[in-house]
């Protein structure tokens, strides 16, 4: 209680000051209060007397962000969050994600953290500088945080999900958060080039520990040079890597480097077509030492992104056609590091069958549940499962591919009737992996797209109604000795349709069906093959979402959804379940 | 179009830095990764099974015999149907022997089989939708795990040499149970938590039975020492003769509560009318993990607390004393965490899986 009592003395201050100083200090805030029950039914609870059938939770989240900005060159962010569970009752608990504990008080959580903190500010009007909690973000082959599966089109009432657990996982416009320093520099010439960009960026990722561990950065420097209109290249180098003798007793060293150059040219630019060559290659070179066999391992590689883009501009769309080439040891943790941890047990339902086996993730769980989220750069490649994505699983960097891409784009604007996209990937494998006899190489092959259409503008219907059709196919092929043959579809339809001012009746569907023989590829700690686990698949997935959303005010709302999530486990009839959903979602932003 | 021209020169000499930049040389292999090796539809095995239907993992061993009519890579997952516990054994053959599947009673996650329990072992052979089962007994679970490991308290039996409770407050209390809820919590002080409110989640110990401390601290404002308990089951001193860089002392741990956290001391030495024993201190801090975890720390890497008679000797250890903290200010706090099987082991961290 001295915590709440410290930090509300501390915001009537900053009220007080405010009201003294407008300029100085603002504040901005987010009251969140989230509620779930969910039901456990189906074939795989029959017998079952131990495992949970259902689990309610609900939680208030008020998070409180502070600027302090005593001049124009420098500014101070602090974003509090205190958090309630609600009718949390005194005993014993379980911890999870929020680090519930136990409380004396069953009304008032006394937990209460730094959500976020941050300085930012300009030196002699030609450096932006952040220190602190930021996000970074630099291109697909260095620094990027991948989508977890193709959601391009789904429908709003599964993005206000997502949000939920992309706010509580910092997982912010393909970005990681890390703490550190980022400084960005914009430099203005007139003869060779037009301007220089420069960004330099430096966070640490792990602490070290008495138990050997090295303290682990990442640092990265980015220049992107318009020399005209004709022609904009870039440079970029990421370095992750630990950092000798910040531990006692060095147990391992880490370190990898990745070197990319991106570029842009446009020989030909009217007012209906534009053409452009456009891309980016780069190498990344990789160690790692073991102390305790003395052994470095190494790992060098390159990859090449070359394409052609034409755009037609009374139509708003693009074509794109590209060849990418990515060495099997081509490393670079920060762009194929995993959005969230695949194999990490669910919140809800975690333990079935009498809890002796952990459920895994579904698709509702991987845009639901924040608790799977994944904050931090990995140093070696995941786990991941297929039917999510097999052929770039880890995004443009995926390793081992070559072949080609296509991209037609309609530009997503919601101001024209229709928006759409369409991408083909033509794929093979640059080195088999594990067929040692026959050297056969997998065969990937993927088509995704969709198309938003604002009934509303379309037919003149004054309130907002809007519908989105999205489709993913995949399929992978091996043959020889190591035979797999594994696809997938992925469909995403939605509406959204607003009965009266500011509520809106909202659907969706997602429906999620694999099939076939594939493998797991197993890793160790930095990323080379261990083994592999056996990947046969034949379950469909349905998620059928339908609720109100109200608006209350700007950025504010309430919604209510419930949602049916179907699971049919085709080889294992007895693993087939339904869980059924109640969402209520109460968000307030000032 | 000179201006393009211009350009195009410059885009020219990019491509040839790019050239350059990319032509180091790609790792020339044909192959990646451990054999593998998927059934065909024509995959067929004559049978699978343990090599008997008990075993004493004290004494004895066990392996899995089955025969492929093609060469396949397979899984064998062992369960067991009382404990957590599982292991997993790998390969790709067109036979299982005991050259391949070898089975010594070690486990590949947290938790250990139990005596008395029985086990299923499933195999799986990538490729194929069928799988195998077969069942064993095990009559006595694994209790020496080599050499280079010495078993110092699997928390089964308190009177293994327990010195009972230093309390700080009075409200410091050790207490245990088995896992289920059939059997009467031993009882230790009359502080006793009853079973019945003790949540199913918490009674899962790693290995056939677990101890908690847990305590309230009712003097300190602030962190941190709650009280503590000392375990001396080797009057006569045991570990190896290595120096403190090559020996790691291990044991499973979770907290009780978000407060928890807890340091530990490792003594050498007796306390007698001439001597003092020496001791080397850690400090784990918060328990800010969810569920068990194994904590492995290198003797090198904890304090010398105390420098008694004789200095520390890692052949010489007469007991470890457990300390339970309160992490974050809260006097009224209660705080607590399990532990459960506690190991030295020679040269590198306790690993059951190895067996």
């Amino acid at each position: 209680m001295k915590k709440l009592q410290l930090i509300f003395a501390f915001m009537l201050i900053c009220m007080f000051v405010q009201a003294q100083n407008q300029q100085l200090i603002t504040y901005h805030g987010q009251f969140r209060t989230i509620m779930n029950d969910s039901r456990l039914k189906g074939n795989i609870l029959d017998g079952d007397t131990v495992s949970p059938k259902r689990g309610a939770v609900g939680t208030a989240y008020f998070d409180f962000g502070i600027n302090v900005a005593p001049n124009e060159d420098f500014k101070i962010l602090a974003e509090f969050r205190m958090r309630n569970i609600i009718g949390q009752d005194e005993g014993y608990e379980t911890r999870n994600i929020n680090g519930t504990g136990t409380t004396r008080n069953s009304l008032i959580d006394t937990r209460m953290i730094f959500r976020q903190v941050r300085a930012e500010g300009r030196i002699k009007d030609i450096v932006d500088y952040q220190i602190g909690d930021i996000d970074m973000g630099m291109t697909k082959y260095t620094l990027f945080n991948n989508d977890e599966t193709y959601h391009k089109y789904e429908s709003d009432i599964f993005k206000q999900r997502r949000v939920v657990s992309q706010y509580e996982n910092f997982q912010f416009d393909n970005k990681w958060r890390v703490q550190g320093l980022n400084a960005k520099a914009t430099i203005n010439a007139r003869k060779i080039i037009r301007s220089a960009d420069l960004s330099l960026l430096a966070a640490r990722t792990r602490m070290n520990n008495l138990e050997g561990a090295l303290d682990r950065l990442l640092v990265g420097f980015k220049v992107d040079i318009t020399q005209s209109k004709y022609l904009k290249i870039g440079g970029n180098v990421l370095s992750f890597y630990d950092l000798p003798g910040t531990s006692l007793d060095t147990l391992s060293i880490y370190k990898n480097n990745v070197f990319t150059t991106n570029y842009e040219v446009t020989p030909y630019n009217s007012d209906k077509i534009k053409f452009q060559i456009e891309g980016e290659n780069g190498v990344s070179s990789n160690s790692y030492y073991v102390k305790l066999v003395d052994v470095t391992a190494e790992k060098n590689d390159y990859f090449i992104d070359f394409g052609t883009k034409a755009w037609y501009k009374p139509m708003k769309t693009s074509l794109k056609v590209s060849y990418v080439n990515v060495g099997h040891n081509f490393t670079s943790p920060g762009a194929q590091t995993l959005k969230l941890r695949p194999t990490e047990s669910p919140l809800f339902f975690n333990s079935v069958n009498n809890l002796t086996t952990e459920r895994t993730q579904t698709l509702y769980d991987r845009f639901g549940d924040e608790t799977v989220y994944n904050q931090r750069i990995n140093p070696g490649l995941m786990v991941f499962l297929p039917v999510y994505g097999n052929v770039l699983p880890y995004g443009s960097a995926t390793p081992n591919r070559n072949g080609i891409i296509l991209n037609l784009d309609r530009t997503v604007d919601t101001s024209h009737v229709v928006s759409f996209s369409a991408d083909m990937a033509l794929l093979t494998e640059n080195v088999s992996e594990g067929d040692s006899t026959g050297l056969e190489l997998r065969k990937f092959s993927q088509l995704q797209g969709g198309v938003f259409v604002n009934v509303a503008k379309l037919i003149g219907f004054k309130k907002a109604l809007e519908i989105s059709f999205g489709a993913r196919l995949e399929n992978t092929t091996r043959g020889g000795a190591a035979a797999v043959d594994f696809s997938s579809t992925l469909i995403d339809a939605g509406v959204s349709v607003e009965v009266l001012d500011g509520v809106y009746l909202q659907g969706g569907i997602k429906q999620l069906t694999g099939k076939g023989n594939e493998v797991l590829t197993l890793r160790n700690t930095y990323g080379s093959i261990s083994g592999y686990t056996p990947y046969l698949y034949d379950l469909n997935q349905s998620i059928v979402s339908a609720g109100v959303k109200l608006d209350l005010f700007t950025n504010s709302f309430a919604s209510f959804e419930y949602n049916t999530i179907k699971i049919t486990n085709n080889l294992d009839d007895t693993q087939s379940y339904t869980i059924g959903n109640l969402f209520v979602n109460f968000t307030l932003r000032f | 179009m000179t201006v393009l021209n211009l350009h195009i020169k410059y885009f020219v000499s990019l491509v040839v830095v790019i050239t350059l930049l990319v032509s180091c040389k790609r790792e020339d292999v044909d192959v990646i990764g451990p054999e593998i090796a998927i059934a065909s539809s024509n995959f067929e095995l004559d049978k699978f099974e343990f090599n008997t239907s008990t075993v004493d993992f004290r004494v004895d061993s066990n392996w899995f015999s089955a025969k492929f009519n093609e060469r396949v890579s397979w899984e064998i997952t062992i369960k067991g149907t009382q404990s957590k516990a599982q292991k997993v054994i790998k390969g790709t053959s067109d036979s299982l022997t005991q050259f391949n599947t070898i089975w010594t009673g070690g486990h590949s996650g947290l938790y250990f089989f139990n005596t008395g329990e029985k086990v299923v072992a499933e195999l799986c052979v990538f490729g194929s939708d069928e799988k195998w089962y077969d069942t064993l007994e095990i009559k006595a679970s694994k209790s020496n795990y080599g050499e280079n490991t010495i078993l110092w308290w699997d928390m089964v039996s308190f009177n293994q040499g327990g010195q009972g409770l230093a309390l700080q407050d009075k409200t410091v209390y050790w207490f245990s149970f088995w896992d289920g809820d059939t059997f009467e919590p031993q009882k230790v002080t009359e502080k006793l938590i009853a079973i019945d409110e003790v949540p199913t989640s918490l009674k899962d110990p790693v290995q056939g039975m677990y101890r908690s401390m847990e305590g309230q601290d009712g003097i300190w404002t602030q962190a941190y020492f709650v009280g503590s308990s000392s375990h001396t089951p080797y009057n006569a001193g045991a570990g190896f003769e290595v120096s403190r860089s090559k020996m790691y002392i291990n044991f499973y741990l979770r907290a009780r509560t978000a407060t928890s956290g807890m340091s530990f001391d490792i003594i050498s030495g007796l306390d007698g009318n001439n001597s003092t024993p020496s001791s080397l201190t850690y400090e784990v801090g918060e328990i800010d993990w969810e569920g068990w975890k194994l904590i492995s720390v290198k003797l090198s890497d904890m304090g010398e607390s105390v420098v008694g008679t004789e200095p520390f000797s890692t052949s010489n250890i007469t007991g470890i004393r457990l300390n339970l903290q309160v992490t974050s200010g809260a006097n009224v706090d209660k705080t607590g965490f399990d532990i459960d099987f506690i190991t030295f082991t020679k040269g590198e961290p306790f690993n059951p899986d190895k067996f």
